[in-house]
């Protein structure tokens, strides 16, 4: 298993190559465009303005010269300055957000994954019974609706009709635990409903098949108990193509969180990435793009253990 | 004698490993060994073995489905080891094949009529009309099918009938060969027979070799007139088909027919003690591991010291045809006699 | 013994299924009222984006210049009230689905535009342009869709066709995953290697053979790619990045709602979020309803315990001293139109300790639903229609699940036809085989091991303490049959059932396999079921014999006397085409025709429409008959015949 985490680990130094060709080629097309400094500064641009923000991308230089210096400095977390505000650094505005938008999403997958598990597993043992019926119309329901659009009902309907939970804003957890736990309830609610539903749909047509298996009629035929069929035999099995539906929607979580933040007006990625758009602030959005791509690369190599650890196949292949 | 219309010399097929970053490279797989064979016009060929034996690799091999790594496979006697692509429509049109799997080997989106005609249209430019469906027609009824099958979809076929269709695909471009890729394994019993007719009907018909591939030695010596009982990518026994199952020179091939269970009760009890005298507790070694003398050594009863040492060459047997075994030069020196009393004496002795 | 049966078996002959296939399509899409519900909204959707103004009673755009008629409720003048600047949220939602199409026109342009020819030639290409596509393609698969928006909405403007194509780019990943993929799998296909055999160009078997395969799964991905696209463009809109602020665009009305986020504006939530929801909601549903119209429907779960049917009162005589006993056992299968396809009639048989007995049959005979009908492990949707089953002395038909799973694998054992797939992939053999041990005695968790360690040796697996920790990929099939056979063992069952257990093992294997049941069988004495279409087998290995066909038992008798005056045309009939009984290369016999589905079985004899020596008297049911002493043979013509051995046979 060691060995299989060490492959997987030096198997990201590519992909994060490939991320930081990404975000370094925004600018570059924004370039081939027009000019970055002139958007930034706006009209009646200063040439002040001007050539402080063509300095900042170091725009005189030819383009690989350009990327391994870029690449160099963001290895050692040094992101570039906001191209709005000079003296703020755009690492330093990354920190400041990021753990509301880790927090909100790593809680929502907690409860995604744990509700859409025992309902999709209730639905496998009797597919076509009521319980089933009933889980899958609320599955449907649930991912045609975008967690902001549940979240505003949410805080509507929880916050101002019942006075629950603090309505708004975000408490980081070193000012208060529970203060952070309450802060982000139910945001991560509202991005969880859809999570739910994935995790329900998928589990149980993956249940169902492992349920139909001839392993399982094997097993029934050894006089093995249902809870063993289920939880022993079926899960694990069905637990692998559920554990990369989980990947991926973890990886689209962190997109979709940027509107519930904005609704609970919580200081997260998604005002930063806005307003970055907003004034063109390629440095941020590209600082961003880097920092999210790691996340989801980190992600995918939890996806990847755990993968490993339900299919011995994988894990004992290499 | 007539000429060959195929033959295979020296065939080595090898699949390499990929080598990736980070991971140890794959090792090679030796899925041919160097096997040489003939069949004329009329005649078949039939190839048995087991599972990874090889022999399905061979028949992509000589189909150009798989790259050969050495030797050479002439049709009519010219080469056609690696046909070039301006020169693949005339070779398709002279092999064909009929594949395993009755149910994926057609395509379940057209009907019996576009799976037959393609290959006319294809091959003589007849587009779709009269005289394209006079030779489907045609064609079906050589496999002894109705004219009511040219409508019909795969999946409202069984499986016997979508073999037959098959084989009349395969006829359509009037091949001078046919390989049958275990073209009756997947086929119940009281059907196999009736495509097994199939098959000798056509070869009597049209005079096309047929290259029969198959796992069931019974089924492989009732329809060939030469075998090659192959053993992960050797030739081990080749000769007319009676002649090696009634004088196995290679003790796999007597495991083979052995292991194959008679319904006669009284023969069939003769055959389990012959096969209990093979040793139960050894796998074959891997295709991409294969030890350096005979690979069968360490399953062989009568296995000697020089067995694990050497890769026995090809000498004559007794029934006219080849073995490649240390017993017929060595230890008893067999001399190409069969196999059979050597073992039985030998397992008595134990 | 009426054939009661067969009269509820009879139903339409063999269903003509190219008809049912094309039509069928449709019909079966739109009997679903949820799928026409989708459809319905689509298209009404559709409409509000060619001609919003038949739809829309007001302008969208303009507002109430005196702003008295601002947050307001549903009324007759605007049925869905108002937003804050006074306009009708109505015809704004109506406009919103312009909005919403041109989205999803862009997106899905840009997507299917790179995805499918790029999915295409990753696909059939391979090797090292495949890697590299699809190297790059999963790279920007994992990344959120919205960021990726975000990217090219900065390269060039905020606007929703600029995050269209942002999000049509991140869609293009989905659909080069989804093309390559069946590219891929259809490449393996036989039917592949058989349209190059026949000489056609890679072009034509793309064209005619990959694509129309893709089509089906391809319409589904669009369908739901298509409401995801709606929701991502409204969640871009919503951050303000996507429509401008003024437009009637359902993510910008959302955003306004939250702004307006006071109670009497919060009712803003509701025309737009619903319409978004539902447009979403109506995609998706399109999407599940074609994709299940298309394939099968889904099978329940074989956990689900088959339902209990009344039975009459019958006091069935099972024979004493039988280890098991079958009586007049009847299995159904709900079929089309209120049918029921009776698979298995008037089916008994008994077993005695110690002895084998054979059961034989081609495929659709029925031999293996018999197992698991008598072992209360009918398939669902089947279910014991009839009959009666003692096991060891008692009533076990209707046995409760609980009491079922304290005799199997502890009194009854078995086997089953591929080794590796009765295996849980997922856990370690030696686990598997303590399961059995711990469910059924009071051994502790090292005894248990220690005792499964012992059961591999007796079953010749070489190194059983290093194999107890392997999984079952790691077994060959002769290997893990091996296993399987242990854990049969492991309670020292009276019973072994053996369903097909060489069939899909190498030639050789097979023989180890039947040795190793005989030597297993011989120290514990305990009787055995062998299930096999393989007349070699049985002569193999069985004591007696029953041979089926068709659902039925049409004959049974001891194994010497089946070889040698088989009594039923059919038994005579398969012996005959078997390759191994012909010594030359002539033409075999055949039985001609197929062998019936259970929907088209004929009143009469089953077998009769393929029996040389049918007669009108096999027209009606035939009971099976008293032959000589307990052989029994289902032929009402048995005593005028005199099949000798059959033909010659080479040792």
């Amino acid at each position: 298993m060691a060995r299989y985490i060490g492959i997987r680990l030096l198997a990201m130094i590519p992909l994060l190559f490939a991320i930081a060709v990404i975000s370094f080629a925004i600018a570059v097309a924004m370039e081939a465009r027009g000019s970055i400094a002139g958007s930034v500064c706006g009209e009646g641009a200063t040439i002040e303005c001007i050539a402080q923000v063509e300095r900042q991308l170091g725009l005189d230089d030819p383009m690989p010269i350009r990327f391994v210096r870029w690449l160099a400095s963001a290895a050692t977390g040094d992101l570039g300055t906001s191209l709005t505000n000079q003296s703020v650094s755009v690492s330093s505005l990354i920190a400041d957000r990021i753990g509301a938008t880790l927090s909100i999403v790593a809680y929502s997958l907690v409860i995604g994954v744990a509700v859409g598990m025992a309902m999709g597993i209730v639905s496998a043992v009797r597919p076509g019974g009521v319980a089933d019926r009933a889980l899958s119309v609320a599955s449907a329901a649930l991912i045609a609706a975008p967690g902001f659009v549940l979240a505003m009902l949410l805080s509507w309907w929880l916050a101002v009709e019942w006075g629950w939970l603090s309505p708004a804003g975000y408490t980081r957890p070193s000012e208060s635990i529970t203060g952070w736990i309450r802060s982000i309830t139910l945001p991560a609610i509202g991005l969880a409903l859809p999570t739910v539903a994935l995790v329900q749909r998928q589990l149980r047509s993956s249940m169902t098949n492992a349920l139909q298996s001839r392993y399982v009629l094997a097993a029934r035929a050894r006089g093995i108990r249902r809870t063993s069929l289920i939880g022993e035999h079926a899960l694990p099995n069905a637990m692998i193509p559920t554990v990369t539906a989980i990947g991926f929607r973890a990886a689209a979580a962190l997109g979709l969180t940027f509107t519930v933040e904005v609704v609970f007006n919580i200081n997260g990625m998604g005002t930063l990435l806005t307003n970055a758009i907003q004034t063109r602030n390629v440095t941020v959005l590209q600082g961003s793009m880097l920092v999210v791509g790691i996340v989801v690369l980190v992600v995918n190599l939890l996806v990847d253990i755990s993968y490993g650890l339900l299919n011995p196949k994988v894990r004992l292949e290499r | 004698m007539t000429a060959p219309f195929l033959e295979v010399e020296n065939l080595h097929v090898h699949f390499a490993g990929r080598s990736r970053l980070f991971r140890s490279a794959m090792p090679t797989v030796k899925a041919v060994n160097g096997i040489s064979f003939a069949i004329e016009p009329h005649r078949t060929f039939g190839l048995v073995g087991e599972s990874g034996s090889g022999k399905s690799t061979v028949a992509r091999a000589v189909l150009q489905l798989t790259d050969v790594t050495a030797g050479t496979i002439r049709l009519d006697g010219a080469d056609v080891t690696r046909v070039p692509r301006e020169a693949e429509l005339a070779f398709r049109k002279r092999v064909q094949a009929v594949l395993q799997d009755p149910y994926s080997s057609l395509n379940q989106v057209h009907q019996v009529r576009t799976i037959v005609g393609d290959g006319i249209t294809r091959h003589f430019g007849i587009k779709p009309g009269p005289e394209r469906e006079q030779r489907i027609l045609a064609l079906l009824d050589e496999v002894g099918l109705a004219g009511e099958f040219l409508d019909r979809y795969p999946y409202e076929m069984s499986g016997g009938q979508r073999q037959r269709v098959s084989i009349a695909r395969a006829l359509a471009v009037e091949p001078g060969l046919i390989i049958a890729d275990e073209a009756t394994s997947a086929l119940d019993v009281s059907i196999q027979s009736q495509v097994i007719n199939v098959l000798r009907r056509v070869q009597a018909d049209t005079g096309v070799a047929f290259l029969f591939i198959g796992h069931d030695l019974d089924v492989v010596r009732h329809v060939s007139d030469d075998v090659g009982v192959m053993y992960l990518g050797y030739l081990v026994e080749q000769g007319g088909a009676d002649g090696v199952y009634d004088l196995p020179a290679h003790p796999y091939t007597e495991m083979l027919i052995a292991s194959v269970p008679v319904p006669d009760p009284a023969a069939q009890a003769e055959r389990r003690a012959l096969r209990q005298t093979f040793k139960k507790d050894t796998e074959p070694p891997s295709p991409s591991d294969l030890p350096v003398g005979c690979p069968f050594a360490n399953r062989c009863p009568v296995a000697m010291d020089i067995c694990t040492e050497l890769m026995p060459e090809a000498t004559a047997a007794r029934h006219g045809g080849h073995v490649r075994c240390h017993l017929h030069t060595s230890g008893p020196v067999l001399a190409g006699e069969s196999v059979v009393p050597y073992i039985r004496s030998a397992s008595t002795a134990r | 013994m009426s054939d009661a049966s067969t009269a509820v078996a009879v139903s339409a002959p063999q269903p003509v299924q190219a008809a049912r296939a094309r039509s069928g399509f449709w019909m079966r899409l739109f009997r679903n009222p949820l799928t026409v519900a989708a459809a319905v909204w689509v298209t009404l959707l559709l409409l509000a984006w060619l001609w919003p103004g038949l739809l829309a009673p007001h302008d969208p755009y303009a507002g109430d210049v005196t702003l008295t008629r601002t947050f307001e409720g549903p009324s007759w003048d605007h049925w869905l009230g108002t937003d804050g600047q006074g306009r009708d949220l109505y015809s704004r939602v109506v406009f919103g689905a312009r909005f919403a199409v041109n989205s999803i026109l862009i997106a899905m342009v840009v997507a299917i535009g790179l995805g499918v020819p790029l999915g295409l030639f990753s696909g059939w290409r391979g090797g090292r342009a495949d890697r590299v596509v699809m190297w790059v393609n999963d790279v920007l698969f994992s990344l959120p869709i919205v960021l990726l928006a975000m990217a090219v909405i900065i390269i060039l403007e905020p606007s929703l066709p600029s995050a269209m194509l942002g999000v049509g780019i991140a869609m293009a990943t989905r659909f080069v995953r989804l093309t390559r993929a069946v590219t891929l799998a259809e490449k393996e296909e036989l039917y592949v290697d058989a349209a190059r055999i026949t000489g056609l160009s890679p072009p034509a078997i793309l064209r005619r053979y990959i694509t129309p395969n893709l089509l089906p799964s391809l319409i589904v991905q669009v369908a739901i790619i298509s409401g995801a696209v709606i929701l991502i463009g409204a969640t871009l809109s919503f951050l303000g990045i996507g429509a401008k602020l003024d437009d009637p665009d359902w993510g910008v009305m959302l955003a306004r709602a939250r702004f307006d986020f006071r109670l009497e504006g919060i009712w803003q939530i509701v025309p737009a979020g619903g319409a978004l929801v539902l447009t979403v909601l109506a995609f998706n549903l399109l999407g599940d309803g074609i994709r299940d119209s298309l394939g099968r429907d889904a099978a329940s779960s074989s956990l689900t315990v088959p339902r209990k049917v009344a039975l009459p009162p019958v006091v069935q005589l099972h024979a004493s001293g039988a280890v098991l006993s079958i009586r007049d056992l009847a299995v159904g299968f709900p079929a089309p139109g209120g049918m029921v396809n009776r698979v298995l009639s008037d089916v008994s048989l008994e077993v005695f300790p110690g002895e084998t007995l054979g059961v034989v049959g081609e495929s659709g005979s029925g031999k293996s639903m018999t197992m698991l009908a008598a072992l209360g492990l009918t398939p669902a949707p089947g279910y014991l229609s009839q009959g009666s089953v003692s096991f060891d002395g008692r009533e076990v038909t209707f046995l409760p699940e609980q009491e079922w799973q304290e005799i199997r694998g502890r009194d009854i054992g078995m086997i089953f036809q591929e080794p590796v797939a009765a295996l849980n992939p997922a856990l370690r053999v030696g686990r598997q085989l303590m399961q059995s041990l711990l469910v059924h005695t009071d051994m502790s968790k090292s005894q248990a091991r220690a005792r499964a360690a012992e059961l591999l040796a007796e079953v010749q697996v070489p190194d059983p303490e290093r194999r107890l920790d392997q999984y079952p990929h790691e077994f060959s099939g002769g290997m893990a049959q091996r296993v399987g056979i242990a854990m049969a063992l492991a309670c020292e069952p009276k019973l072994l059932i053996a369903d097909e257990p060489t069939t899909a093992l190498d030639v050789t294997v097979q023989g180890q396999t039947l040795d190793l049941m005989a030597e297993v069988q011989q120290r514990h004495g305990m009787a055995v079921i062998l299930i096999t279409h393989d007349l070699g087998v049985i002569a193999d290995a069985a004591d007696r014999v029953l041979v089926m066909y068709a659902g039925q038992v049409v004959e049974t008798a001891s194994v010497s006397t089946l070889f040698s005056r088989p009594r039923h045309p059919y038994t005579r009939a398969l012996l005959d085409t078997m390759p191994q009984s012909h010594r030359g290369h002539g033409d075999l016999p055949v039985i001609g025709g197929v062998v019936p589905s259970a929907a088209a079985w004929p009143d009469g004899c089953r077998f009769a429409p393929r029996c040389e020596f049918a007669t009108d008297q096999c027209r009606t049911s035939v009971p099976l008959l008293e032959a000589v002493g307990t052989d029994l043979v289902r032929c009402v013509r048995h005593a005028e015949f005199e099949f000798g051995p059959h033909a010659e046979t080479s040792a």
